[in-house]
């Protein structure tokens, strides 16, 4: 008995600490600067705004390949265009 | 026992690595990412334009906290930190050589260079109004502080802000630290094509109904409390 009570109170332990570090990742997602480069070319981000878990960068692309653009450049990286910020 | 409390400290640890290290894949987890659309969203860099005409002579300085819930309640309170730097367009790109690839938060000491314009230090328990949750400067000088050879196009204006806010609605504090750029023009309102000098840096914050601190440095209208 007293060792089913442990097997639940470190169930309830474990339950609190993965909410609380999901919150904190949740939180942290915004990163204030995001840079990389692939096959199109080079780009560097720069946070503007976030809404939640939405994060909103600004921007700059260089060394990009001929024929291609700033946007080829951040949808390859995996970005989505927007009219504006996301809220 | 102990092997039970042994895992859940393992599986804690691979959640916590797991969920705040995106750079550890390899490069940006670029679900959430957004970027503006457009030609104000992003720009290709032309090294070493000089262009003294996108420096305003001043600067304005607006940070508010646009909105929280417990607007009204007497417990609540904002507090905020603030530094405006200029980092010349070189050694701006010296000190991102030096940051990892992918997502990252640099601090104020990975840019060397930094020249400091405007610092300040508020807090307020008086949240009723948004006038009184606006610090708003003016006659930050620039444009003469800046070296001629230094007035190039792809400089950066610099914010390194540390605000805390507790919300007696919510009873919660909220908080973060951080770097924000921008450069030292902006697009003119009629023709996009033409950069002209920016004159105002915003800074916002708004504390969500959910607890979630919102920040922006987008331009907004000083009236209203629409983020």
């Amino acid at each position: 008995m007293k060792s089913l009570k442990l097997r639940l109170l470190a169930v309830l332990i474990g339950t609190v600490l993965t909410l609380g570090l999901s919150h904190v990742a949740a939180h942290a997602s915004c990163y204030d600067y995001i840079a990389g480069g692939n096959a199109y070319g080079d780009y560097e981000c720069r946070l503007i705004s976030t809404c939640n878990d939405s994060c909103t960068y600004r921007c700059t692309c260089s060394s990009l390949f001929p024929g291609y653009s700033c946007k080829s450049v951040l949808q390859e990286a995996g970005f989505e265009m927007v009219s504006g910020p996301a809220c | 026992m102990i092997t039970g409390f042994l895992t859940i400290g393992l599986l804690q640890w691979c959640v916590l690595v797991g969920s705040v290290s995106p750079q550890s894949l390899g490069g940006p987890s670029s679900a959430l990412h957004r970027t503006q659309r457009g030609r104000s969203g992003f720009t290709v860099r032309e090294p070493n334009l000089y262009a003294p005409h996108v420096y305003a002579d001043n600067l304005e300085f607006i940070a508010t906290l646009v909105d929280l819930p417990g607007a009204r309640k007497k417990r609540s309170y904002w507090e905020l930190s603030y530094q405006l730097y200029f980092v010349p367009e070189d050694k701006y790109y010296e000190a991102v050589k030096r940051l990892p690839r992918g997502p990252s938060n640099p601090t104020l000491e990975q840019f060397p260079g930094r020249m400091l314009l405007l610092e300040g230090h508020k807090m307020t328990r008086h949240l009723d109004t948004l006038k009184e949750r606006t610090i708003h400067l003016t006659g930050v000088r620039f444009k003469q502080k800046v070296p001629d050879s230094q007035r190039t196009k792809f400089a950066y204006l610099m914010t390194h802000f540390s605000v805390k806010v507790f919300d007696a609605e919510l009873k919660t504090t909220v908080y973060r630290s951080g770097l924000l750029f921008t450069e030292p023009y902006e697009d003119h309102p009629q023709d996009p094509n033409q950069a002209i000098a920016r004159k105002t840096i915003y800074l916002s914050f708004r504390v969500t109904p959910e607890g979630n601190l919102n920040l922006s440095q987008l331009a907004r209208d000083p009236d209203s409390t629409k983020w």
